[in-house]
């Protein structure tokens, strides 16, 4: 192309463009370059150390046996079957729970102050329990009481564990959300007649639960690692199968076939909110996910 | 005896130590229009988001047809649904389609059946030249198109009075006048309206009553000629003459 064929000078014809073009593609090139080949050498240099350690045979007998994986696998898959059940129960009720716990805690109505208070208590005490004390506490000294017509099965009560302490930190999450939508809102809601219920109901809710989206799905991937604490309670899902493994034969590639299978739900989840985030950030107007 | 539908008596309202309505008082008969002008800061937008109840006051009484509603123990929803307020801001609800926006309060507050709420605020949408515009959020529209979508959704409540917070402020000059265009077509239609408004041009036009306000006080009233032609004070004639020489 040249200029002698474009006499009204369009746009991307001109030199100067040309060079900025070619420039940036160089830079671009080079960043690339850069990027492989700093990888290579960190990760290669790494793999190097770890391969020639003087441990390394034994290690990889006891994490890396493909015919221990083979032999624990098709268990462990069977106990993880129980995880996925047991955290999308807790994930359905801990939306719920941390919804109405937010929701008093936000709400200004004199009627509800015994509620408020008891939502903040709640909220204040279990996020300041660690999860596997609460587990303990439930799960062993709850059955151990003997009352009537209380479910003594591990799992409820590994369920319920999960769901009140995890609403906890969920309920602050949609808490955040509440606050961050604008008091002109709420205004403009009231001003046309609406309660304040239905303006918490129809205007405020809608936008908060959206704007927290990718910060519950980030709760959701630790909460679906944390199902692995209700082996402690005996409970047959994959960790538990993979100790069971383990103990019998001594060798430790049934956990590695465990985390692999945490691995293949978490991780998508976990790339999943990076995009929502980043779609969020892109358009920071109101329209609807 | 004239027909009154608001009487604003003696009305006090404070924030800590900030006096920001002083005694203020005002009426309004039915399809009148009031312009309130004066400098930022005098107490206009409050005085409207007290009328409206969405601030209490400190002392005084606001009589919707000779009903005391800032009395305290007065149900303020039940206000709030005939007195529509018009936002500064438009703060239409970015979640909800601009159908949406305008039915929802006919919706969940008047109890109209879906169908009724969708063909009145048709009506609304194709009469004020947004018929267009049903389908969309409020961030895809521009800011006179969001603020006529904004007065709609007031209109939307048959409300007996309309407040309009500046409602041309925050748009850009060429989208002045589309918004005052819907304004003057309700005034013309009879709907009984308070407007806090820079544009004095306008005032001077659609408004059967003008109120200057200056530091929480209402320092003069009258019609239009009275009080921005012909001021007696000394606080309007300054304040008039800042506003002319800037336009």
């Amino acid at each position: 192309m040249t200029e002698a064929e474009a006499p009204q000078r369009s746009p991307g014809t001109s030199p100067g463009r040309a060079r900025r073009l070619a420039f940036h593609k160089r830079q671009r090139r080079r960043s690339l370059t850069i990027g492989a080949i700093s990888t290579i050498v960190v990760f290669g240099t790494l793999a190097l150390v770890v391969l020639n350690s003087p441990g390394w045979p034994a290690v990889q007998e006891s994490f890396f046996s493909w015919e221990h994986f083979k032999a624990s696998f098709p268990d462990i898959l069977s106990g993880f079957r129980r995880n996925v059940r047991i955290f999308l129960i807790a994930e359905v009720l801990i939306l719920i729970v941390a919804l109405v716990v937010a929701v008093i805690r936000s709400s200004r109505s004199p009627v509800l102050t015994p509620l408020r208070l008891a939502a903040t208590a709640y909220v204040d005490l279990i996020r300041g329990i660690p999860t596997i004390i609460l587990l303990f506490l439930l799960g062993f000294g709850v059955p151990a009481l003997g009352l009537q017509g209380v479910p003594n099965s591990q799992e409820f009560w590994a369920i319920t564990t999960l769901v009140i302490s995890y609403s906890a930190y969920v309920a602050e999450v949609y808490r955040a959300g509440i606050e961050s939508v604008h008091e002109s809102q709420t205004a403009a809601a009231r001003s046309l007649g609406l309660s304040s219920a239905q303006s918490m109901r129809w205007v405020v809710l809608p936008q908060a639960v959206r704007r927290v989206i990718p910060p519950l799905l980030n709760d959701f991937v630790a909460l679906q690692k944390d199902s692995a604490l209700l082996a402690l309670l005996g409970v047959q899902e994959a960790f538990r199968r993979a100790q069971i493994y383990v103990f019998g034969t001594f060798n430790f590639t049934a956990y590695l076939a465990a985390a692999l299978l945490f691995l293949i739900l978490t991780v998508p989840l976990a790339r999943y909110t990076d995009y929502l985030i980043r779609r969020q950030r892109e358009r920071v107007g109101g329209s609807p996910l | 005896m004239i027909d009154r539908l608001l009487e604003v008596r003696g009305i006090w309202k404070e924030f800590g130590p900030l006096t920001v309505l002083a005694d203020v008082s005002l009426d309004l008969g039915t399809h009148e229009v009031m312009a309130i002008v004066g400098p930022s800061g005098s107490g206009k937008s409050t005085l409207l988001r007290c009328i409206n109840l969405l601030e209490p006051i400190d002392d005084g009484e606001i009589l919707l047809d000779g009903v005391d509603i800032a009395d305290p123990e007065f149900d303020a929803d039940s206000v709030r649904r005939r007195i529509g307020i018009v936002f500064q801001a438009f703060n239409l609800f970015p979640h909800l389609s601009v159908l949406d926006n305008i039915t929802l309060a006919p919706r969940k507050v008047l109890k109209m059946p879906e169908e009724e709420a969708r063909v009145a605020a048709d009506r609304l949408l194709a009469r004020f030249d947004l018929a267009d515009k049903r389908h969309e959020y409020p961030d895809r529209l521009s800011g006179g198109q969001q603020q006529r979508a904004a007065i709609i959704r007031a209109l939307a409540m048959s409300p007996d009075l309309i407040l309009l917070d500046e409602p041309t402020s925050a748009l850009d000059p060429e989208l002045v006048g589309e918004v005052l265009e819907v304004i003057e077509t309700l005034a013309q239609d009879g709907m009984t309206m308070i407007v806090v408004s820079h544009e004095l041009t306008f005032a001077r036009a659609v408004a059967d009553r003008v109120l200057f306000m200056d530091e929480g006080r209402v320092v003069e009233q009258g019609t239009p000629d009275q009080v921005l032609t012909a001021p007696t004070t000394e606080r309007a004639r300054r304040f008039l003459r800042l506003m002319t020489d800037s336009a």
